[in-house]
């Protein structure tokens, strides 16, 4: 199970951001994006969008906010792309 | 159990009774039809083919293809609350016992003894019985579909559709064996690409899953992820129960779920694997005859296994 998940963790997590980081031994690049939010970073990073998605979580970000945000756009602008795209 | 951040939005409407919504609605709808089939064939079993979003299963072991072969396994989603039932107790003592039974080896799966299943397993569980997913045994198989080496769409199609056909008979207590693929068809989470549909290719797999499904297993991973985007390939999980969906009902199941996923992509793909000895027996009660000579055969049993009974060391002496 992924240790973001465990009960408590997301709170350690928000609680001290460089701490957490750190105690994991994420790189400067790694913790860098974690602190920008910066999803792109952090899949440039090595990281794995099926987890991330729970970090994102974690920080308030749903998958249509980060989608907004690798692509450049609004969130409304991103939704209404996904609605488009199925009509 | 910690609640997970990200269930997604189906789980959520679920969760909150938020199906008469005019949004939610025509999804919901969508459904109806498949709840009156559902009825008429009544599954009493289910093989759900589903990926694992990062709750049961971590990047550092990944298994290519996982069968739950515990009794029970739970979830943290708030739809359906754990424990569900699964078929496991069935699958633990068939496997490795007998070729005849569903062949977990001959199917490279990993056992999993401890398992928790995510939105993936659980969002069309309830969906496909509101409120009632709990009275259905399941045999939940889990496909890699997020660390890449990821398993070929002709293999998973291999692995897993042509070995549960015809073993369905090792599902000798059912009375219909259902089949479930869930997952996206045509989307991207991840990159400048995020958020991208094709429509066109969605369509067509639909059409091929019912008429031929074979011919969406030429699709390399790379090409699939091209065409369907990055989480797209979770359509490997729709191609691996696809066999020989053929038929009207079929048909307007795909199309059902199609209208419906034009609102959210997380679709099933079903068939009914009606086992031949089960469906008799549940078709037709055996009649008084019948009865007979099973309790005189169950009578006899005994009687041979004594005779085959192997010599005891005390015996070879006599």
């Amino acid at each position: 199970m992924l240790l973001l998940q465990q009960q408590g963790q997301p709170r350690r997590l928000l609680e001290d951001q460089e701490a957490y980081c750190a105690r994991y031994g994420l790189d400067q690049a790694q913790c860098d994006a974690v602190r920008r939010r910066d999803v792109l970073g952090l899949l440039e990073a090595g990281g794995n969008i099926y987890y991330l998605a729970k970090l994102a979580g974690i920080f308030h970000l749903g998958v249509q906010d980060i989608g907004a945000q690798q692509t450049g756009m609004t969130l409304d602008d991103f939704k209404a792309k996904l609605a488009d795209a199925g009509k | 159990m910690p609640h997970d951040s990200h269930v997604p939005a189906i789980g959520n409407a679920i969760a909150r009774d938020a199906q008469r919504e005019p949004y939610w609605e025509p999804f919901f709808q969508g459904f109806e039809a498949v709840h009156s089939w559902l009825a008429r064939v009544r599954p009493d079993t289910v093989v759900m083919f589903y990926n694992d979003h990062g709750l049961n299963f971590f990047l550092d072991s990944m298994p290519t293809f996982a069968i739950g072969a515990a009794p029970s396994i739970a979830t943290p989603m708030k739809v359906g609350v754990c424990p569900w039932r699964t078929h496991s107790r069935r699958i633990r003592t068939c496997h490795g016992i007998s070729s005849r039974n569903l062949s977990v080896q001959a199917s490279d799966m990993t056992t999993c003894q401890k398992m928790l299943v995510d939105h993936a397993f659980v969002v069309p569980m309830e969906l496909l019985w509101p409120g009632a997913a709990r009275r259905v045994r399941t045999v939940p198989i889990a496909i890699n579909t997020v660390q890449h080496p990821l398993p070929s769409a002709s293999r998973c199609y291999a692995r897993s559709a042509k070995r549960l056909e015809g073993r369905s008979t090792h599902f000798r207590a059912t009375r219909a064996l259902l089949v479930v693929g869930t997952g996206g068809l045509s989307h991207q989470l991840d990159g400048q690409r995020a958020g991208f549909i094709n429509k066109e290719f969605d369509l067509m797999c639909m059409d091929k899953l019912v008429d031929d499904p074979e011919a969406l297993t030429g699709y390399t991973n790379r090409e699939l992820v091209e065409r369907a985007g990055a989480q797209g390939i979770e359509i490997l999980m729709w191609i691996a129960p696809a066999v020989r969906c053929r038929g009207p009902q079929a048909k307007c199941t795909a199309t059902t779920t199609f209208r419906s996923r034009t609102r959210l992509r997380d679709c099933c793909c079903w068939k009914v694997r009606q086992p031949r000895v089960a469906l008799r027996s549940w078709q037709k009660p055996p009649s008084v005859r019948q009865r007979r000579r099973a309790r005189i055969a169950r009578r006899r049993r005994p009687m041979i296994n004594a005779r085959r009974r192997p010599k005891q060391l005390g015996e070879e002496r006599l």
